[in-house]
């Protein structure tokens, strides 16, 4: 390859302009009237062997003659860094190697399986897990953890780098968006930067029961959501509203997943006992989120009346109040308050209304009894996790060790 | 892990025991302080013990039990066959006591300790598992059965599932290719991988966070 060096000024025919850029600088300043061309001919010949084969060879670059390597494509020409295929992921093993293979906390895990364990009849309570894929608690999703009956997931997160791997787990799959939505060909990006076709996905799909609107032919495990079934059966009368009644309640699809527990354990279908539920956290920053999370609520309490236990990891945002607060590049992020959950509200605490100088009323010392049910045979979720924490910090002050291990080392040395 | 100067007291107090009673425990008592430290970690729940043989490794996780004040019963699965321990066993010359031992010199033992309460035998093998123990969950579990062939993978691959804390195993040495195959083989599942090895004991606790890499979990991010 080498370079052409015989660009010609249209103006001043003056030649030997050996790039583009040279020659419109010249344009530029020796005749500032005449527009610069919008295309000059290129000023690079490759001199690549007839039968070179497409991808990559070294060449001397034209311009400073150093060893360089440039792409060739099917047609013989020089592919520009776009047009380079991507190479493939090295063999997949970065992808596994760190494959997540806990879901939480081992305290939090051990607190699970105790809230998972029905004591008065020596066996796992029937638990349903749930879960969106929202980054913040769906990888908290216990794939690997005992006690957990049914994993239903929904819409297009088959793509999901924490859902992915784990999907011959799930037993049901819904998806009650509307046809022409999932028929469109898009899809989260997969854990193997494959994109996939959602719509080509729910044909194939391996989940035994996929939940839609209705049954579609195309997709051999699709099945009716029950939709008047469920609405006659919770809501039918109940809701008025105006001049008449709200014949539904559904926001979003978990309040399509929630109303199915009810509905199964209504009619028998299965005796559910307990839903767990990660990566849903409707961050109320987005209108769309502010929409959908009423009925989720709405079916949370539906089922709690009717016995069945609802649980979310510490940090999720679903059964807590939140306000907006701001990080230091003004950046809008959602902060859990606890405190609005009950009455004497936390916020402000009263350290820091006195801080703010205003009146703290007769009684300051009843500010807030949450937790302090010390009776209580549901212990507070911070309290445990702190006493928790507390103890493991207390088996690893390495001054215990010490006494200890002078005492297993007098007791091996009998063995020798 | 840390051991418990308790167990190690146990210990002494067990092997003393049941040497007196002609009977012994594994290899000197020497894992006995590394199980009960690990019984003692598990917390409330179950434990089960394969292969109790004299009942030493039973007794100490009954008494650590008793004296931590933790709920649950100890399991033993042992069928108490003399004619195949007898031909599987190998005892060294310094063996102390008989290979086998007997349901009656098990119990012998457990009552000496005040734990008949706490312990439940089942005369069975351990594979194909006890049906009686099929749906109950264990907090920690002993695997100090047969120690060829499939046994110590078949052990694992039953109490996989059904075990929430931690499972121990002894013979985890060269003399027992098997057992550390099996072991080995355990820690690479998904969900359980290797906790403390001391000696021929092993423990493995199941799911604890990624220490490196992506998903690496510190407290502070909890």
């Amino acid at each position: 390859m080498t370079p052409d060096k015989n660009l010609t000024c249209p103006q001043c025919n003056k030649s030997g302009y050996k790039s583009p850029a040279a020659l419109k600088g010249h344009i530029r300043s020796k005749h500032p009237e005449t527009p610069t061309p919008r295309e000059l001919p290129a000023t690079l010949s490759v001199k690549l062997p007839d039968k070179a084969e497409p991808g990559y060879h070294s060449i001397n670059c034209p311009t400073c003659r150093q060893p360089a390597t440039v792409y060739l494509k099917e047609d013989g020409t020089i592919a520009s860094s776009s047009e380079i295929p991507k190479a493939p992921p090295t063999s997949g093993l970065s992808h596994h190697k760190h494959q997540i293979k806990r879901a939480a906390y081992p305290e939090v895990i051990s607190a699970r399986y105790k809230m998972r364990w029905n004591d008065a009849e020596n066996r796992w309570k029937r638990t349903v897990c749930l879960s969106g894929t929202h980054g913040k608690t769906g990888v908290e999703i216990p794939w690997h953890e005992m006690g957990v009956d049914e994993f239903w997931m929904l819409n297009d997160c088959h793509g999901v780098i924490y859902i992915q791997p784990y999907i011959e787990k799930v037993s049901r799959w819904f998806q009650i968006h509307h046809r022409w939505r999932i028929t469109r060909r898009t899809s989260r990006a997969s854990a193997d930067r494959v994109v996939q076709d959602h719509w080509e996905w729910l044909k194939q799909s391996k989940v035994p029961r996929i939940v839609m609107q209705r049954k579609f032919k195309e997709i051999p495990n699709s099945e009716e959501f029950p939709f008047r079934e469920v609405c006659e059966m919770f809501i039918k009368g109940l809701l008025g509203r105006g001049a008449g009644y709200t014949q539904y309640y559904f926001t979003n699809t978990f309040s399509y997943m929630l109303a199915q527990i009810a509905y199964e354990k209504a009619k028998g279908i299965k005796d559910w006992e307990r839903i767990e539920l990660y990566g849903c956290e409707l961050e109320q920053l987005e209108s769309e989120f502010v929409r959908q999370r009423p009925g989720i609520e709405f079916w949370f309490g539906m089922l709690i009346n009717m016995g069945v236990e609802i649980y979310v990891p510490e940090s999720c945002f679903m059964l807590y109040p939140q306000v907006i607060g701001k990080l230091p590049t003004g950046q809008q992020v959602m902060v859990n308050a606890p405190g609005y959950t009950a009455y004497g509200y936390k916020s402000p605490s009263m350290e820091e209304a006195r801080a703010e100088g205003q009146p703290l009323g007769t009684d300051p010392i009843e500010e807030n009894v949450i937790g302090a049910w010390d009776d209580y045979e549901f212990i507070d979720h911070t309290y445990n996790l702190n006493e928790a924490i507390a103890r493991v910090v207390h088996a690893h002050t390495l001054e215990l060790f010490v006494p200890e291990n002078d005492a297993l080392n007098e007791f091996l040395e009998e063995f020798k | 892990m840390r051991i418990l100067p308790e167990t190690i007291k146990m210990t002494r107090e067990i092997t003393e025991a049941l040497v007196k009673s002609g009977g012994r425990a594994a290899d000197g008592g020497i894992s006995l302080p590394f199980l009960g430290s690990m019984v003692f970690l598990a917390g409330n729940g179950h434990h089960v013990d394969i292969g109790s043989l004299y009942g030493a490794s039973a007794i100490v996780a009954g008494l650590v039990k008793v004296q931590f004040n933790l709920e649950g019963t100890i399991y033993c699965i042992d069928p108490y066959n003399a004619e195949i321990r007898n031909a599987t066993v190998r005892g060294g010359p310094e063996l102390q006591g008989k290979v086998s031992a007997t349901p009656e010199e098990f119990w012998k033992n457990v009552e000496q300790f005040g734990l008949k309460d706490r312990v439940k035998l089942i005369q069975k093998n351990s594979h194909p598992w006890p049906e009686e123990l099929k749906d109950t969950v264990f907090a920690s579990a002993y695997i100090d059965g047969e120690h060829t062939g499939d046994t110590p993978l078949n052990d694992f691959y039953n109490l996989r599932g059904r075990v929430t804390q931690y499972i121990g195993c002894d013979n985890y040495e060269e003399s027992y290719p098997d057992v550390v195959a099996a072991m080995a083989t355990g820690m690479q599942t998904d969900d359980w991988f290797l906790f403390y090895k001391n000696l021929s004991f092993v423990s493995l606790r199941r799911i604890l966070p990624a220490r490196t890499g992506d998903n690496a979990v510190s407290i502070l991010q909890m």
